[in-house]
């Protein structure tokens, strides 16, 4: 096994290697059965790290507040690695919610959406089994019959069309309400590559898509993010807020490519 | 809430067919211990899995969180996930010879 591709295996899976690394990465791992099975048993790994995460968050009030205290003191004094050292072996240790104080870093990008962080969470518990679906149907169809009726706004979940000659990349799964400010929403749970994508969908009433790297496509404002180590994508349309949430390894308008593949997708989505 | 229109309960219904019951409990349990692992790594390696996966920093973010070069972040996060890795395969190891333990103790 070539030892520069190995050490580009928890790069890649951590998002840190820059585009053409990336490509070059992707392009030796399709023909590689060795260096795929190791990227396979890291991906385990990782996989199973960000699901022992803890499904616990500080308040917002208690985040905010330590988050103007650490700015305070890193303006104050140039002691701010011991105290964020301090915090994060506080946290570890059993303070379990403060270790979230550790989000006041620099340059900070903006806050994800409470609905974002509430797909997270939907995904987290759902790959622990700890979120079972109330319809589980491989039929767009029938999972949007399911939810008629049962949400304050009209949901149908589109039938994408196969292409001549090639299967679908990806499978709905199943569905389930979910509870989110004092409404129902729409969890969708999708499978790709045998890996679960979970979808989140509520009215635009609701929730509103914000932070992350803005891609533009067709009209529509896609919000791309990496929250606690998943791949999240918000967007707006006809006056409902979707939120999908993956653990695949491509970023920004590369993830919906992951999806929508196929021929007919391609001409769609290029 | 899940239930039809006649009132009945589909038995296709409320089943999540991911996982049978042996399977998620084996997945907590692994969890758990993944946690007890993390939990009893050195401080430099707890910290940087928890900013990196539990927290999802980048290890640019890490870097400047801790005041070490990014360089130091991936090395200790590669020393970290092997420190795990053994611990794992250690709990496997033990389960699958349980019985044969107390024997190996010497005076």
């Amino acid at each position: 096994m070539d030892e520069h591709v190995r050490h580009h295996i928890p790069l890649y899976l951590d998002d840190e290697l820059q585009e053409d690394e990336r490509q070059a990465f992707e392009a030796h791992i399709r023909c590689c059965v060795s260096c795929r099975a190791a990227l396979d048993r890291e991906r385990w790994l990782v996989e199973q790290l960000r699901q022992a995460r803890p499904c616990y968050r500080a308040p917002q009030e208690l985040r905010d507040q330590v988050t103007s205290l650490l700015r305070r003191e890193r303006r104050a004094s140039r002691r701010l690695p011991q105290i964020a050292v301090l915090l994060a072996a506080m946290v570890v240790m059993g303070g379990g919610a403060l270790w979230l104080a550790l989000r006041a870093r620099p340059a900070a990008p903006t806050h994800p959406s409470a609905f974002a962080l509430a797909a997270v969470e939907a995904h987290q518990r759902y790959t622990r089994g700890q979120l079972p679906l109330d319809i589980v149907s491989d039929s767009p169809a029938e999972i949007s019959a399911w939810f008629a009726g049962r949400l304050p706004f009209n949901l149908k979940l589109p039938n994408y069309p196969e292409a001549p000659g090639q299967s679908k990349p990806y499978e709905v799964v199943g569905g389930r309400l979910l509870g989110f400010q004092q409404n129902y929403a729409a969890y969708v749970v999708y499978r790709l590559r045998n890996r679960p994508i979970s979808l989140l969908i509520t009215a635009a009433t609701v929730a509103q898509p914000s932070g992350g790297e803005v891609i533009p496509w067709q009209g529509l404002e896609f919000h791309f993010a990496a929250i606690h180590g998943w791949k999240v994508l918000t967007w707006m349309d006809n006056g409902l807020t979707y939120v999908l949430v993956s653990d695949f390894e491509e970023r920004g308008q590369a993830s919906c490519i992951v999806c929508h593949a196929s021929t007919y997708d391609q001409r769609v989505f290029k | 809430m899940a239930e039809g229109a006649d009132g009945a309960l589909p038995d296709r219904w409320l089943v999540d067919d991911r996982l049978c019951p042996e399977q998620l409990l084996e997945q907590a349990r692994l969890h758990r211990h993944l946690q007890g692992a993390i939990e009893c790594l050195p401080e430099a390696f707890r910290e940087v899995i928890v900013l990196r996966y539990f927290e999802g920093l980048s290890y640019a973010e890490i870097a400047q969180v801790l005041g070490c070069p990014a360089g130091t972040v991936m090395s200790r996060l590669s020393r970290a996930k092997a420190a795990l890795r053994r611990q794992l395969r250690h709990l496997t190891e033990q389960e699958e010879a349980p019985v044969r333990r107390p024997e190996q103790h010497e005076g």
